[in-house]
């Protein structure tokens, strides 16, 4: 209790109200920026950890088409981890994964460049044009592609003189139509960002390059790639994480197959999750697919903040 | 006057009750339930879906019941299921199950068993053709009614058979003469002998199975399968399945070269579009199809033999589910799904297989061409059987491994010893040691 001037501190002391004020003002800032936080926090917990926990605890149990079961340890891990179905699928989903996202890093890249010194009423046009693969759902792509890719009626066989040939169904070269299919459509989006970026450029330092002499090539790789080094790592971050997570393309094109040939992780989780029912399996597939993507995104940000410097 | 009047009066009331006593018994014969409202889920395979959807007036005029249908392919009616199961919503009151869910439904108690029903029903239970009865027996007890018998069928084309002078494809190696004559024959550019269903998937389909079948000597061993004994231990034939595998592996080379990219319907249209000589379908996934003039190139020209070595059959089977609020009425549903008009009206309009075994002699489903080989291919047929885990048998990682044998990523030894290992790994996974 309060009087006249000041408090009595927990140790008998006086506190004058001043003093207190500025007490009472540094707890609040210490308590409330959790405040602030909590609802975030809550949402994170709620959606992301408690799930994540959870779904870890289903790798520790044999649960399969809803019927908990005995309690297996870590024996499915030590099981899963040295067999042979993970192993093709984590070759698969590395494979697509770099193959698709250095093609669209490539192409994304050149494009940019090209609409970048195309002037006028072109570049709108081309740069509309360029942007429809994007918009179009992946099934949809999936579908394309797969009458394209049909031996008897396909445009592909047809293009190459085979009729009755189709990548698809060689297991040999099914997962590069998929690859092929990805960069078609996701090459815009990588385009864009980079376009973008281009025009951040600062003009006077490219004028300054090509007054010194400096060609294509050189300005390329000594002032415009450090420029754009940001977004392309970000371009680079955002394709490698759903490189990783193709699922519907190969679901409409190929089921996986033939055999395992385009089986990547999320294929594999579906058909042990989804097909099987075999939720423990699936989960620990799961935890794979997350520490992997885990892993790599640590990878891109640290090296993004290392770039900002 | 007035008394003889009445006396007349009285015995036309009498004889005019005791004539229509026959018609009230008739029509009061069947139970009906008004007011009540069924849910099924049912498969989106033609044949078993339009059966049940063409139906509903006539369901809802001759029991009073009210059928709401939802449908779903093979992942998605197994989920539905499994959700409606668990949430015990009672969403569904009868579900279409592939016999391999037997044991996981069981074990959730999902589904009800109907043996108290068919005890009270003995002469439906002896009517029905008793090969898919047994496949969804499990512990001892009936689980489900078989609704449409999917069996591995050869169809091929007569006219052009004919002209060859080429016997019909009835074993292994008249099909194998058939591939051979029509790979890479100028007088028929881009026609081959055969067309495969699901090779990019179900690999088995494209005639290992069937093959391993037919190597497999079945005599020793007391198993029906050729995959465990009746003891539930691994009695995998490595020899066996090595020859069906290199059977498999020389046949691709003379299969169009987009087969293995082919689903179910893909592998139907090459063939009724006049692409092949034969293909192999489940008889449900041909249904009537290459009779309807609209879609079919070969209407007229088609006949069907038991697929050659030993024919794989399944089931769709109708289930009550354990949440059901009206198990009796579900139960009344099914038997009038199963009546021998239905029976025979739904093979002759949508081509479902029939369930009752005295449909197919009934002269009117030789409308279809191919009952004959049904009734044929039902005697000679083999399941894969049923364990708790019979769906990572057909779905997890089993039968991509044989396909890597054929396609030649593995050796056929290597194959065979992991496939062996497979099956011991989900017979220990389903409560039995080895």
């Amino acid at each position: 209790m309060g009087h006249k001037g000041g408090f009595h501190g927990l140790d008998g002391r006086t506190i004058s109200r001043a003093n207190f004020e500025s007490r009472r003002r540094r707890w609040w800032a210490g308590v409330s920026k959790w405040l602030y936080l909590l609802p975030a926090l809550a949402i994170l917990v709620g959606i992301v950890i408690y799930p994540l926990i959870y779904m870890f605890r289903s790798t520790l149990f044999q649960w399969q088409a809803g019927i908990f079961g005995r309690f297996l340890g870590l024996s499915l891990w030590a099981k899963l981890l040295t067999g042979e179905t993970l192993r093709i699928a984590l070759t698969n989903s590395v494979i697509l994964a770099v193959g698709t996202v250095v093609c669209e890093l490539l192409l994304g890249l050149a494009l940019a460049l090209f609409l970048n010194e195309t002037l006028g009423r072109l570049r709108t046009v081309l740069r509309a044009g360029l942007l429809i693969p994007i918009f179009i759902a992946p099934v949809i792509v999936g579908l394309m592609w797969r009458i394209i890719f049909n031996p008897q009626y396909g445009v592909f066989a047809w293009a190459i003189g085979q009729r009755g040939f189709s990548p698809i169904a060689r297991d040999d070269l099914a997962l590069y139509a998929i690859m092929l299919s990805e960069i078609w459509q996701w090459t815009p989006f990588v385009f864009i960002i980079l376009l973008a970026a281009l025009q951040s450029v600062p003009i006077d330092v490219l004028e300054a390059a090509l007054v010194d002499g400096a060609s294509f090539p050189k300005r390329l790789r000594h002032v415009i790639i450090p420029h754009i080094l940001p977004a392309i790592i970000i371009a680079l971050l955002l394709r490698s994480m759903e490189a990783f997570k193709i699922f519907d393309t190969i679901q409409v094109m190929t089921h996986g197959g033939p055999g395992r040939a385009t089986e990547d992780m999320t294929y594999l989780i579906f058909r042990t999750g989804i097909w099987v029912s075999d939720v423990s399996t699936a989960a620990t597939y799961s935890w794979v697919l997350v520490i992997i993507l885990t892993v790599l995104a640590s990878f891109f940000l640290k090296y993004a903040y290392r770039e900002r410097g | 006057m007035r008394k003889k009047l009445s006396r007349i009066l009285v015995l036309t009331a009498v004889f005019l009750l005791v004539a229509a006593v026959p018609f009230i018994g008739f029509t009061q014969t069947t139970k009906r339930y008004d007011g009540v409202t069924l849910r099924v889920l049912t498969m989106q395979h033609e044949p078993i879906k339009q059966s049940i959807i063409k139906s509903i007036p006539r369901a809802k005029a001759e029991l009073g019941v009210e059928i709401l249908v939802d449908e779903g392919e093979y992942t998605t009616t197994k989920q539905k299921t499994v959700n409606a199961a668990l949430a015990k919503t009672g969403q569904y009151d009868i579900t279409t199950m592939a016999d391999q869910w037997t044991g996981e439904f069981q074990k959730g108690k999902y589904i009800v068993p109907l043996d108290d029903m068919l005890a009270k029903d003995a002469a439906f239970k002896n009517a029905i053709v008793q090969v898919p009865l047994t496949f969804t027996q499990f512990n001892g007890k009936q689980w489900g009614i078989p609704f449409a018998i999917e069996m591995t069928i050869r169809f091929y084309r007569t006219d052009i058979l004919q002209k060859e002078k080429l016997e019909p494809p009835t074993d292994w190696d008249k099909y194998w003469k058939i591939v051979k004559y029509f790979h890479k024959n100028p007088k028929y550019p881009d026609f081959y002998g055969g067309a495969e269903m699901y090779a990019r998937d179900q690999g088995y389909l494209i005639g290992w199975l069937n093959r391993y079948w037919q190597n497999y000597d079945f005599k020793p061993v007391k198993t029906k399968n050729g995959f465990w004994d009746e003891n539930y231990k691994n009695c995998f034939d490595k020899k066996a399945f090595i020859e069906a595998v290199n059977n498999a592996k020389e046949l691709y080379k003379y299969m169009p070269e987009g087969v293995q990219s082919f689903s179910l319907p893909e592998a139907l249209d090459f063939f009724i579009q006049g692409n092949a000589a034969s293909v192999l379908l489940w008889a449900a996934g041909m249904g009537n199809a290459s009779e309807d003039p609209s879609r079919s190139n070969v209407v007229g020209k088609v006949a069907a033999v038991p697929a050659p070595g030993v024919p794989f059959a399944a089931s769709w089977q109708l289930t009550i589910a354990s949440a059901s609020k009206n198990k009796e009425a579900a139960w009344a549903y099914i038997r009038w799904l199963t009546t021998p008009a239905n029976d025979l009206g739904f093979w002759v309009d949508n081509g479902k297989t029939p369930i009752l075994a005295a449909t197919y002699d009934k002269p009117e489903a030789k409308k279809l061409y191919y009952i004959g080989t049904l009734k044929d291919t039902l005697k000679i047929s083999r399941n894969c059987g049923n364990i708790e885990a019979m769906e990572d048998f057909y779905g997890g990682d089993l039968f991509p491994t044989a396909m890597d044998g054929v396609v030649g990523k593995t050796t056929p030894e290597v194959t065979a010893d992991k496939v062996s290992k497979l099956i011991s790994e989900l017979l220990e996974k389903s409560g039995h040691p080895q």
